[in-house]
C-alpha cells in the first residue's frame, strides 16, 4: 500500500537522506506487503531515469536555480556515450575487446564482397521478381521485395531479376554465382544474365573472372561457365570489354548491337555473332512469374481450403477478393457467426503476395477492419501474411482487442521489430519477441505467427515459419477476442501517444485457430503461403 | 584479467562467430540495459552503487553469454545475474554502508525479476512521460541529479531550504510514477 508514510520514507530513502531508524521503519514496511514493494521499485526506477535523463540530457542554456557552471567545467552536458553507464560497458568490455580485436579484426573489403555477415541493411539493389528460384544454401536466401546488401547470390537454379540502384537491371539463370559488389558493378563468376542499362545507369560494370564488360548503354546477355570463359552477345546499343579489368592498361575493346564474342581468361577474345534467344528476358520473365504465381496460388488455396474446413480455425481472413467495391472482408471459417464478417473503414484494395491476389491497404491512422469475435479460448493461435512498410509509431496493430478488458489479447508489433503478444490475465503479460523484423524486411511480404500455449504454459513468436522466442506464461487465463479491430486499435481512451497504433502496410491474409499450433503447422502455413519458391 | 596467452578452448566458437556473438551480446545488452538499471537501482541505496554493480554485472554477463539462451529472455537473465551482484555488492559493503538486509534485498529482486517482462513496458511509459515534463521541472531535475552539485549546495547557491528542494523533486517524482500507472491502467497500454 502507498500510506503518505511509505511515500516519505521512499523519498527521503532516494534522496540519500534517510537516517538509519528510517532504514529500518522502511524495511518493515516493505516486509509487510507486496504492493508496497511495488511502489518502492517503480518509484527508484523513476528515479533512475530521472538520472540518466540528467546526465544524457542536452546542453543547460541556463540554470533555473539561478547556479553557474563552476569556472573551468565544461558547458555541455556530456553526450549519451560519456554517460556513466555508457561508460561502464565501455570500460568494462575494452578489456574484452583487447582479446576479442583479433576475432573482428580488420576486414579487408575482398573479403566483405563474399561474406553474408554484413550488419547494415545497406542496400545495393532490389530483387523484384523471382521464378523458381532455389538457392544453393551457401549464402542466405532472398525473397521478392528484399533489399539485397553487397554480398554473393548462390543460385541453383530459377530466375531472379535484380534492379540495381543505379538503374540498371540483370535477370540472371541459375545455375549461377553472382556477386554484387556496388549499385554500379556485379561480378559474375558462373551462370547466365541479362543486363539492361538506362543512360542513367551508363558504365555499368559486370566483371568475369578474366574480363569486365562495361555496358555503354543499353542491353547485353552474357554466359559465364566454371573455368571462367563465356560469351557475350549485344543486343541493343555498346559495351566495351576489357581482359584484365577495365583499369588494365589495354584499352578495352567496344561491340555493337548484333556483335557478340567469345572470351577465356588469358585468352584474345574472338568476335562472335549475338545471339540472345536464350536468354530470359524481362517481358519473358514477367510471364514465368505470372504462371508460376497461378501454380503458387493454386498451391495455397488448395491448403487454405483444409485449413478453412476444420473445426478449430475460428476466423480465416483470406483477403481474397475480387469486388474492389466490396466493403466486407470474407470470413472463409466453417464457424458462420456474421460478426466474424470484417467491416472495412478506410482500407483499400490492393495487390497481394502475388499477382491476381489481393490485399488490403492500411495506410491511414483511421484505416481499420472491425470485427467480432465470439468465444473464449485456452490456447490461441495467430498466422498472418503482412508486407509492412514502416513503423509509424511505437506500436502497430496486428489485431487487437477494443479496449484492454480482462482476457483481452493484443498481438502487434514494435517499431523495434519485435512481435508482442500482450493479455490481460489480471496482471498485464506482455510476451515480447527480440525484434526480428529487420529495416530489410520492410517492403516485403513476411508471415507472422504467435501461438498462446495453455498446454505448455508459454508463448511463442515466429517469422517466416521460424520460431524466434519463447517466453512462460505466468498467469493462465482464458482469452477473448471479442469486438476488436485489424490493423488497428480502438482504444477506448483519447487518440494520442501509444493509443494511436495503426498498420502501415499490406495484410492478405489472417487466421484464427483456437488450439495451439505446432511448429510443423506453422511451417507449413508459411511454406504453403510464400509467395515465390 | 585475462591474459591474452590464456590458451583457447579447441571447443570454442570460430573467430567470426565469436564476433557475431559480441555484436549480438551488445545489442541486446543496449536495449535491455535501462530496465536493468532501473532493477538495480532498486537494489542499491545510492546511485553510484547502481554503477558500480552495473559495471561488474556488464562483464559478467559478456563471460556468461554462452549460457544464454537464445530466444529466452535477457532482461530477465541480466537480472537474475545482477541478483547475485547486488547481493555481493551488499556483503562487501554491509559495514558502512546504508543497506537493506539481505533478505529483503532477495525479495524484492526476486518479485522484480517475476516482473521483469513488465519492466520494460514501463521504462517505456515512463520514457513516454518524460517527455511530457515541462522546461522548467525539467531544468530543476537536472540541476539536482546532473551530479555536479549537491541538494545542499543548490540549496545556499538559490537561497531556498533544502527542504523545499526536496519537495519540488518529489513532486515530480510522484507525478510521474502517477503518469505511468496511469498509461498502463487508464490507457490500458497492451
Amino acid at each position: 500500500m502507498n500510506t503518505p508514510r511509505l511515500q516519505q520514507l521512499v523519498e527521503s530513502y532516494a534522496n540519500g537522506a534517510c537516517t538509519q531508524e528510517e532504514l529500518r521503519e522502511l524495511q518493515t514496511l516493505l516486509r509487510a506487503d507486496a504492493a508496497s514493494r511495488r511502489f518502492f521499485r517503480r518509484y527508484l526506477s523513476v528515479d533512475m531515469a530521472l538520472r540518466d535523463m540528467s546526465i544524457a540530457g542536452p546542453l543547460l542554456e541556463s540554470d533555473p536555480l539561478g547556479a553557474r557552471p563552476r569556472p573551468g567545467e565544461p558547458g555541455l552536458a556530456p553526450r549519451w556515450w560519456q554517460t556513466p553507464p555508457a561508460l561502464a560497458l565501455a570500460a568494462a568490455l575494452a578489456l574484452l575487446i583487447g582479446l576479442a580485436g583479433f576475432w573482428l579484426g580488420p576486414r579487408p573489403d575482398s573479403a566483405a564482397l563474399g561474406s553474408q555477415e554484413l550488419r547494415a541493411p545497406q542496400g545495393v539493389a532490389v530483387l523484384t521478381q523471382s521464378v523458381n528460384a532455389q538457392w544453393t544454401g551457401e549464402g542466405r536466401s532472398w525473397e521478392v521485395g528484399a533489399a539485397l546488401p553487397a554480398g554473393k547470390l548462390s543460385l541453383k537454379s530459377g530466375l531472379l531479376q535484380i534492379e540495381f540502384f543505379s538503374g540498371a537491371i540483370v535477370v540472371l539463370e541459375g545455375p549461377a554465382e553472382f556477386q554484387l559488389v556496388s549499385a554500379t558493378r556485379g561480378f559474375c563468376s558462373k551462370g547466365k544474365l541479362r543486363s539492361s542499362v538506362p543512360p542513367q545507369a551508363q558504365g555499368f560494370t559486370i566483371a568475369t573472372p578474366g574480363m569486365d564488360v562495361v555496358d555503354l548503354g543499353t542491353e547485353f546477355a552474357l554466359s559465364v561457365d566454371e573455368k571462367g570463359s563465356g560469351r557475350i552477345h549485344v543486343i541493343e546499343g555498346e559495351i566495351q570489354l576489357h581482359s584484365g579489368g577495365v583499369n588494365a592498361a589495354k584499352p578495352g575493346q567496344s561491340f555493337y548491337a548484333g556483335q557478340g564474342a567469345l572470351f577465356a581468361p588469358s585468352t584474345a577474345v574472338t568476335p562472335a555473332l549475338a545471339d540472345a534467344s536464350s536468354f530470359v528476358g524481362r517481358a519473358e520473365l514477367i510471364d514465368l512469374a505470372k504462371g508460376r504465381s497461378d501454380q503458387r496460388s493454386k498451391e495455397w488455396r488448395e491448403y487454405s481450403q483444409k485449413v478453412r474446413a476444420r473445426p478449430e480455425t475460428v476466423a480465416y481472413y483470406a483477403f481474397d477478393q475480387t469486388e474492389p467495391w466490396s466493403r466486407t472482408l470474407r470470413n472463409e471459417s466453417a464457424q458462420r457467426t456474421p460478426g466474424l464478417e470484417g467491416a472495412i473503414i478506410g482500407c483499400e484494395w490492393t495487390r497481394g503476395r502475388w499477382a491476381g491476389k489481393s490485399a488490403l491497404e492500411f495506410k491511414r491512422t483511421s484505416d481499420r477492419v472491425r470485427v467480432h469475435v465470439p468465444g473464449e479460448f485456452d490456447s490461441l493461435s495467430f498466422t498472418s501474411w503482412v508486407r509492412i512498410e514502416g513503423w509509424d509509431r511505437w506500436l502497430s496493430s496486428l489485431l487487437l482487442t477494443d479496449g484492454f478488458g480482462k482476457g483481452a489479447t493484443h498481438w502487434q508489433l514494435s517499431d523495434k521489430g519485435e512481435l508482442i503478444l500482450g493479455v490481460n490475465a489480471g496482471r498485464l503479460e506482455n510476451h515480447f519477441s527480440p525484434p526480428v523484423i529487420s529495416p530489410a524486411d520492410l517492403g516485403r511480404w513476411v508471415h507472422l505467427a504467435t501461438v498462446y500455449d495453455a498446454a505448455a504454459k508459454n508463448v511463442s513468436h515466429y517469422l517466416d515459419g521460424k520460431r524466434v522466442s519463447t517466453t512462460p506464461i505466468l498467469q493462465p487465463t482464458s482469452l477473448k477476442i471479442g469486438n476488436a479491430e485489424l490493423g488497428n486499435w480502438k482504444s477506448g481512451g483519447p487518440e494520442k501517444g501509444n493509443n494511436i497504433r495503426s498498420l502501415n502496410g499490406r495484410m492478405d491474409e489472417m487466421v484464427i485457430v483456437s488450439r495451439a499450433l505446432t511448429p510443423e503447422e506453422i511451417l507449413e502455413s508459411y511454406e504453403k503461403g510464400k509467395p515465390r519458391g | 584479467m585475462n591474459p591474452p596467452s590464456e590458451p583457447r578452448n579447441p571447443d570454442a566458437p570460430s573467430p567470426q562467430s565469436e564476433g557475431r556473438r559480441y555484436e549480438e551480446f551488445v545489442r541486446l545488452y543496449s536495449q535491455h540495459e535501462p530496465a536493468l538499471r532501473a532493477f538495480v537501482r532498486s537494489l542499491t541505496f545510492h546511485w553510484q552503487d547502481t554503477d558500480e554493480v552495473m559495471q561488474e554485472t556488464s562483464l559478467l554477463l559478456w563471460r556468461k553469454f554462452d549460457q544464454f539462451e537464445p530466444g529466452t529472455s535477457f532482461l530477465r537473465w541480466g537480472c537474475v545475474v545482477a541478483r547475485f551482484e547486488a547481493l555481493k555488492f551488499r556483503r562487501q559493503k554491509a559495514r558502512d554502508r546504508h543497506v537493506f538486509d539481505e533478505d529483503l534485498l532477495d525479495l524484492l529482486a526476486e518479485e522484480a525479476i517475476d516482473e521483469s517482462a513488465q519492466l520494460e513496458l514501463e521504462r517505456r511509459a515512463l520514457d513516454c512521460c518524460m517527455e511530457k515534463l515541462g522546461e522548467r521541472e525539467r531544468r530543476w531535475v537536472t540541476s539536482a541529479y546532473a551530479g555536479n552539485t549537491t541538494i545542499k549546495e543548490l540549496a545556499e547557491q538559490t537561497g531556498r531550504s533544502a527542504t523545499s528542494l526536496y519537495k519540488v523533486l518529489n513532486r515530480i517524482r510522484i507525478n510521474l510514477l502517477e503518469c505511468v500507472e496511469r498509461s498502463l491502467k487508464e490507457e490500458r497500454a497492451l
